[in-house]
Parts: structure tokens; C-alpha cells; sequence
């Protein structure tokens, strides 16, 4: 199968994003993750669309080793708390 | 209600540690079954009612392999909050560490662990990564205060090397 070799867009990439996450929280993710990295909106270049991919993949795998830790947390607290971790 | 401590916020969780730890899937809830043999070996040899490989979250530990039986709220939670790791000082020491009493210890007796589930003796080892991060712990823990042998130490760091290797080469061959 020959490569893909169109020029990746930004609104190609939401799209994408928005399959695996949902429109709101891609979206959400797009704008934080261009904000973060001092950018504008439209994304346009490559390079610029490189620096978001590489920010998310770090973001979410930091976002992954906090959310076990959370889970961790909040099962102990559940666990053993004399009010079964209600408020 | 005051139920875990106030999390520990020192600089002992740099991103590229935690980075290291997802690259190798450390935080992730599965079965481990290659380590199994290395906690048992671990506690026999030490004659230890536990042994345990931990690897050290941001604000949790959780455990990839364990020998003995761990109170229900550990096992159903995959680890305690990260201030009852008793292998948390190789965050910032990366030396084996053996407390005879943990009851003794200022540290620690406080804790749960200890106050609550009995827990005494401790030795344990760092885990480093092969991109030179401390990842988390080999340990034993022994339900009276006790000395462990001399060689406990070189050995255990020999496992450690093993429990490392493992990991990475599982990593290397694509999970």
C-alpha cells in the first residue's frame, strides 16, 4: 500500500482526535496543547503540528500515571474509611 | 476527615521518571506473571513472610509482583498512596535500605502499615531503569523486628538487575 504522503492538517488531526476522545474534549485538548506550546491557532506547519503530536503523547502519558495514582488514592480512602469514602 | 496524609509535594517526581515508568507500562493494572518467581525466590531466601516489587507513582505505589498475602484494601487497590512506600526514599537516596524496627523509625511508625497491618522489618533495593531512573523498589518485609543477613543486600541487587531486564526486554520485544 503506497504511504499516505498528503500534508497532515490540523483539522485533520481534530478529526481524528475527536474519533478516539469526542468533539468536546478534542477540541479541549487541541486548544490547551496549542496554548501550552505558545502557538496559534490554525496550526498550519509541520513542524508546528509535530511539536502538538509530541506535547500530547507526553501529556498523556503523564496523565495516565496520575489517573492510577488518583485510582490508587481514592480506593484506599473508600477502603478505609469508617463512612465508606461517602462525603 | 484526615484519613491519608497530605501528600508529599518535594521534587522527587521529575517528569522524565514517570515518563520512564509509562514507557515501560509500569502504571499499568496487569498481571505480571515473569516476576513471580523473583519475589518468591526473594522471600525464601530471606525467610520472609513478604517480598514485593513496587514501582513509585507520582502520589501512589503500586505493585507489579508480590509474595504473601496483603490485606484486602492493598490488593484491591494495587498499592497504597505513595507516603506508605517504604522504598519512597530511593526517590532521593538511591541506596539499599534495611530499618530493623520500623516501629522505631520516625518515619514510618505512624504509618498504617505499621500501626494498623503489623509491619516491622524492612529491606529493600532500587529498581533503576536502563535509561537510569529509579522506578521503584525490591523489597522485603517481615512482620517482627529483625536483622537480615549480610549478603542479603548483593543479592537482592542482583535480582533487582533481573527485574529490570525483564521488564525492558518485554518492552524491547514489543510488550
Amino acid at each position: 500500500m503506497a504511504p499516505n504522503t498528503e500534508r497532515p492538517t490540523e483539522a485533520d488531526a481534530l478529526r481524528a482526535l475527536a474519533e478516539l476522545v469526542g468533539d468536546e474534549t478534542a477540541a479541549g485538548m487541541w486548544d490547551l496543547t496549542v496554548r501550552a506550546l505558545g502557538l496559534r491557532r490554525p496550526v498550519e506547519s509541520v513542524s508546528d503540528l509535530r511539536q502538538v503530536a509530541e506535547h500530547m503523547m507526553i501529556t498523556g502519558d503523564l496523565v495516565r500515571v496520575a489517573g492510577r495514582s488518583l485510582k490508587v488514592r481514592a480506593i484506599t480512602y473508600d477502603a478505609l474509611s469508617p463512612t465508606g469514602g461517602q462525603p | 476527615m484526615m484519613l491519608l496524609e497530605e501528600r508529599p509535594r518535594v521534587a522527587f517526581a521529575p517528569h522524565d521518571r514517570l515518563l520512564d515508568v509509562a514507557r515501560l507500562g509500569l502504571d499499568h493494572e496487569e498481571p505480571r506473571p515473569y516476576l513471580q518467581d523473583i519475589v518468591d525466590q526473594l522471600a525464601g531466601r530471606l525467610g520472609a513472610p513478604f517480598a514485593l516489587i513496587d514501582v513509585l507513582l507520582d502520589g501512589a505505589q503500586v505493585f507489579l509482583a508480590g509474595h504473601g498475602p496483603l490485606p484486602p484494601w492493598i490488593a484491591e487497590a494495587g498499592g497504597t498512596p505513595i507516603e506508605w512506600a517504604f522504598c519512597r526514599p530511593f526517590l532521593t537516596v538511591r541506596q539499599p535500605r534495611i530499618v530493623r524496627d520500623l516501629s522505631e523509625d520516625p518515619m514510618w511508625r505512624d504509618t498504617r502499615l505499621v500501626k494498623v497491618e503489623g509491619a516491622r522489618a524492612y529491606i529493600g533495593v532500587p529498581l533503576i531503569s536502563h535509561r537510569g531512573h529509579v522506578i521503584g523498589g525490591l523489597c522485603a518485609v517481615d512482620v517482627v523486628p529483625r536483622d537480615f543477613p549480610a549478603e542479603a543486600i548483593a543479592m537482592m541487587e542482583s535480582l533487582a538487575t533481573e527485574v529490570i531486564d525483564r521488564i525492558e526486554s518485554r518492552v524491547a520485544a514489543g510488550g
